[in-house]
């Protein structure tokens, strides 16, 4: 946190300067008391020490070489927050709106889908029925084929809860990126309102990160192999 | 058979419901969460049929509550779930889960599994 304004500095320089100017003066005047023989002892030794060091009238000059230096780094330091601000406001929030609009979107669609469906299969009954009336065997047979066909194509719209969580899990990625990214941006400034953007609610528990269409029927098959080693019955019993 | 279906996503508890009119279930009652489930299980439930991951309480939450009541302590459950790690398996089945179904699931092995836990029971 800088609490020294620039010109602060410079004044102080510039105070410096004069003061190191006097002492400049101070020493080569007590250098020229010494060659005279008219001071002699400890005074005239700290005089000949300092006229050894590097030039003292140089230091007002390096401090303000050293203060552009830091002011240049906080500059880039701030430039860099404000550009870690605009990631966090902007672009996390947008990412996690368009997130929940795709998981709201498809869940209407499902919704849609599975109201087409309900009436798909309603009209089936209702045609198999007089199908039945009719004595066409053949035309119930078609329409039982039917029915089965829709009853897959409902189970296929499982995808929305898998992808809904999947959703949720990189939602809470997003989070504690968005998190990690205001904690980074405070380090650089804390006196600006890093608060952040409206996320999405996203109550704990409610999805599997880890969720997946992958190998399920290899997934199931060891899942059914786990179960058959240790009955869960037998689990039950014990406890 | 009266069966019991929990899952906080509406749509997942119409597929399942709809999976279980197609292998001819009809006495189906619903729950969003499993406290939810809980209430509505009495002795009269045949199969519970949950997810893992709810709000509120879990499914796995919901079988050790279902198995500390004398009244539910042997109705079958069969979870249906994203969740295939093994320790989640392990866990399912330390707390007395009577089956494991992976989303995504066809009518078909719903039967299978339906079959084979109420046979055991």
């Amino acid at each position: 946190m800088i609490t020294m304004s620039s010109h602060n500095i410079r004044s102080l320089a510039t105070e410096l300067d004069q003061t190191m100017s006097l002492v400049n003066e101070l020493v080569r005047e007590i250098q020229a008391a010494a060659a005279a023989g008219q001071i002699t002892g400890p005074v005239v030794a700290l005089a000949s020490s300092l006229t050894k060091r590097p030039d003292l009238a140089q230091l007002p000059a390096m401090m303000l070489r050293a203060y552009g230096g830091i002011m240049d780094a906080l500059g880039g330091i701030q430039r860099r927050r404000e550009t870690i601000q605009a990631f966090e406001a902007e672009r996390l929030t947008v990412t996690q709106k368009q997130l929940s609009e795709v998981s709201t979107a498809t869940e209407s669609a499902t919704i849609d889908i599975m109201d087409g469906l309900d009436r798909s299969l309603a009209l089936i009954d209702q045609a198999q029925s007089q199908a039945n009336a009719a004595g066409s065997s053949d035309l119930a047979g078609s329409l039982e084929l039917l029915r089965a066909e829709l009853n897959q194509l409902f189970g296929h719209l499982q995808f929305h809860d898998i992808t809904t969580q999947q959703l949720g899990g990189v939602g809470a990625l997003l989070d504690e990126i968005e998190a990690l990214v205001t904690d980074a941006a405070r380090l650089f400034d804390q006196s600006t309102d890093l608060s952040a953007g409206d996320s999405v609610e996203r109550p704990a528990g409610v999805f599997n990160p880890t969720a997946t269409f992958a190998d399920v029927k290899v997934r199931q098959a060891a899942i059914d192999a786990a179960f058959a080693k240790t009955p869960p019955l037998a689990v039950v019993a014990r406890a | 058979m009266k069966c019991l279906v929990v899952d906080d996503s509406a749509t997942m508890r119409r597929i399942v419901v709809n999976a279980l009119k197609s292998i001819g279930h009809t006495d189906l009652i619903e729950a969003a969460d499993g406290s939810e489930g809980l209430q509505k299980c009495d002795a009269s439930v045949e199969l519970v049929i949950t997810d893992w991951n709810m709000p509120i309480m879990g499914g796995l939450e919901l079988v050790k509550a279902l198995r500390a009541n004398a009244a539910t302590t042997k109705t079958p459950v069969l979870m249906v779930t994203t969740r295939s790690v093994q320790e989640d398996i392990l866990q399912a089945i330390e707390a007395g889960v009577s089956g494991y179904i992976l989303k995504p699931f066809t009518p078909q092995v719903l039967r299978e599994k339906i079959s084979q836990i109420m046979a055991a029971a």
